[in-house]
């Protein structure tokens, strides 16, 4: 058992101190293997500084009668001019062992880190994985009831993930691990509660389901307010967007704007000018296509980051079914209610074309996501990486279908603005590209 | 893999002696194991220094303390001077060098402090002993009848670079900049400290100024207690020791304001 009570603990930043932990008191039960989920920066790590002691609390305290473990990390444990062995030595003479024992020490890190020659290289010199596989095969020399371990196991081998694994379950019976890791699909395999950190608080989860799904649940608002605590997340987010070229035309618009009109490039981005004015018209003008071109959206968000968090296939399915289902009941409900289960009779109603293409999308991205799930990868691990590719095609077709639609429905009312926009955007592009083709030898003549 | 070893129960003294031995060994294999000769680099690095002074002053200094042969009083002065420089540089960058290994819960931000200062130590005396009996076996006049005197002169130098090394390592804790202020500080310690010249070989003004100098005090009683015929006018261990307290105790009071921020990375 592990209490924390009234725990505190600040770093000071530029302006005051950011607190990780806030007044936090809970305990953490023997015998179950705790996943430390939170943000980046949110202070798991400084999480198992504490427990592991490496690290005094600004105030509270932590009461436990246990033999907790030196926090694993990668850039810590090691003094970096030292050798692999000098290092395993110096925490066999911190620990007072004898020579014997410091021997058979030596002998079980050997044989676990399997670092051939460059145990007796500076430490320095390793890769991350080595620094890994030394630092893990080191803590598991010595008996502890509670492993503190950080991200170690994300940067190993296959080889040594495999017997990182095998170590897990041998430990399973006389100890229990604190497991800090971005890696959803680790964490449940090992474990069995969750403490999830966030803004100062410490929410424990004794089921790991409930913790995950707070956590997933925290990042997506986060993600969908653009919260700027999360650096990496949006970096994601950014990229998975630019596969979209829909979402982000203005700096490609920038890029082709360099070229001559004529060429394909140009007209392309003259095309999508057009496209972006008739979708904004379209939205405009009905605002039950407004909500249908959100929950588009939003089915796109949930989709890309549940493909983020690289979750099951499983969870991929629901969310890309789920975003699909919202879709058509967007679409028919105000209209014709309780439709939406029955296909062959929506061709009988007469729903605007719009309309009638949403349900279409929704249903089509429904069952083209379980089809692609059944006949995808039937030999392999059905809980592989297809699953991003899944919804990246449920995505894909839905974005597909949505946007036909609406070019559909409102292309009447479009088709004078979109030409007119594409007019302005080709005639746009021509004259940047005359001002580009002028401007070297304008820029050359001072020179000469 | 086979069992793993149970982490043997100590009491905080003996983890302490423990850590502080650790860290002492792991001091001694990064200085020295780089090197081929590591071992004669220790005892020959201050020797070094010497040398090469004494061949570019050594014959003009040499007409000040005749009844001493010069190498041995430089030595003497110089080893001196790396006691107190020694300690005060290595405590610069302490946490620094050893912050990998602070994440084991008993290896204490001060316990990196204690072995540095600890192998200043060692070092110092080691070479000492070298020294001593060098000079004994070419029959240089060297009295250890006042070795308590000469003991006092070694551990009050040390403390006093020790207190200032503390002062300075959380110092630079906060700000970079120290190192370089300390490095261009220490530069005319030499010259400032009558490491070259026997004291009485100055001016009289001068002398009173230098007496300010803690280390002067200690210098000179050194010699005074090793070289029966050199005489001491003015210098008392009373002035270095309290110097050497104070330091210390602002040093550590410090360290121990500024624990939290220290263990942090």
């Amino acid at each position: 058992m592990i209490e924390l009570r009234n725990l505190t603990k600040y770093y000071p930043v530029k302006n005051g101190v950011r607190y990780v932990l806030r007044d936090v008191s809970l305990t953490i039960p023997d015998r179950t293997n705790l996943a430390v989920l939170g943000p980046n920066g949110s202070g798991k790590s400084t999480f198992l500084r504490l427990v592991g002691g490496a690290e005094p609390a600004d105030s509270g305290s932590i009461i436990t009668d246990q033999e907790i473990s030196w926090p694993l990390g990668l850039t810590s444990g090691f003094q970096g001019s030292l050798t692999g062995r000098q290092n395993v030595l110096f925490v066999c003479r911190i620990n007072g062992l004898g020579l014997d024992e410091s021997r058979y020490v030596i002998n079980l890190v050997t044989t676990f880190a399997e670092l051939g020659e460059y145990f007796d290289m500076p430490v320095t010199t390793y890769s991350s994985g080595m620094r890994a596989r030394l630092s893990f095969g080191l803590s598991m020399a010595f008996e502890f009831d509670v492993y503190l371990i950080d991200e170690l196991t994300s940067v190993g081998d296959m080889i040594f993930k495999e017997k990182a694994k095998a170590a897990f379950e041998k430990i399973r019976k006389r100890a229990s691990l604190i497991f800090v890791s971005h890696n959803l699909k680790t964490l449940k395999a090992s474990c069995q509660s969750a403490l999830f950190l966030r803004d100062g608080m410490a929410d424990f989860y004794p089921n790991i389901d409930e913790g995950i799904e707070a956590y997933t649940e925290y990042m997506q608002d986060h993600r969908n307010n653009n919260h700027p605590k999360r650096g990496s997340k949006t970096s994601n987010e950014k990229m998975n967007s630019s596969d979209n070229p829909e979402s982000d035309d203005s700096p490609e618009d920038e890029l082709t704007t360099d070229q001559d009109p004529n060429t394909p490039a140009a007209k392309k981005a003259a095309r999508k000018a057009a496209k972006k004015a008739a979708r904004q018209l379209a939205r405009q003008n009905s605002p039950a296509k407004e909500s249908r071109a959100d929950s588009n959206l939003s089915a796109e968000q949930e989709a890309s980051s549940e493909a983020d968090k690289k979750s099951t296939k499983k969870a991929a399915r629901q969310a890309a079914k789920k975003a699909a289902r919202r879709l058509a009941r967007m679409n028919s409900s105000p209209n014709e209610p309780g439709d939406e289960g029955t296909p062959a009779t929506d061709k009988k109603v007469k729903p605007a074309g719009a309309k009638k293409a949403a349900k279409k999308a929704a249903r089509q991205a429904a069952r083209k996501t379980a089809n692609k799930a059944a006949r995808q990868n039937p030999s392999e691990n059905p809980s592989g990486n297809d699953s991003a590719s899944d919804q990246d095609d449920a995505k894909k077709t839905a974005r597909k279908v949505a946007k036909k639609a609406a070019k559909k429905a409102e292309r009447q009312a479009a088709k004078k603005a979109a030409k007119k926009v594409a007019r302005k955007a080709a005639r746009q592009s021509a004259r940047t590209a005359k001002t580009n083709s002028e401007t070297p030898p304008d820029a050359n003549l001072p020179s000469n | 893999m086979s069992a793993p070893i149970p982490i043997p129960k100590r009491s905080p003294w003996v983890t302490q002696v423990l850590v502080i031995d650790a860290l002492l060994k792991r001091e001694i294999v990064t200085r020295f194991g780089e090197y081929r000769l590591g071992f004669f680099w220790m005892l020959f690095e201050p020797l070094l220094g010497v040398i090469v002074i004494g061949l570019i002053i050594g014959t003009l200094a040499e007409r000040t303390v005749p009844e001493i042969p010069y190498p041995f009083f430089l030595l003497n002065g110089y080893l001196l001077m790396q006691l107190f420089v020694g300690p005060m540089m290595s405590g610069i960058n302490s946490i620094g060098a050893n912050q990998g290994l602070l994440v084991y819960p008993t290896v204490r931000p001060l316990d990196t402090f204690i072995a540095r200062f600890l192998y200043e130590l060692l070092t110092t005396l080691f070479s000492f002993t070298l020294f001593c009996s060098v000079a004994m076996w070419l029959g240089v006049n060297i009295s250890l009848a006042s070795l308590h005197i000469l003991g006092l002169c070694y551990l009050i130098t040390w403390m006093m670079g020790s207190g200032l090394g503390l002062i300075f390592g959380v110092a630079s804790a906060h700000f970079n900049e120290v190192e370089k202020v300390v490095m261009v500080l220490k530069r005319p310690l030499l010259f400032i400290s009558a490491v070259l010249f026997p004291l009485s070989a100055m001016p009289s003004t001068a002398q009173d100024l230098l007496l300010y100098n803690p280390l002067v005090h200690t210098i000179e009683l050194s010699r005074n207690a090793l070289f029966p015929h050199y005489h001491v006018d003015g210098p008392t261990l009373f002035y270095p020791f309290s110097f050497a307290i104070v330091v210390l105790a602002v040093g550590l009071t410090l360290f121990h304001g500024n624990r939290n921020f220290l263990s942090q990375r």
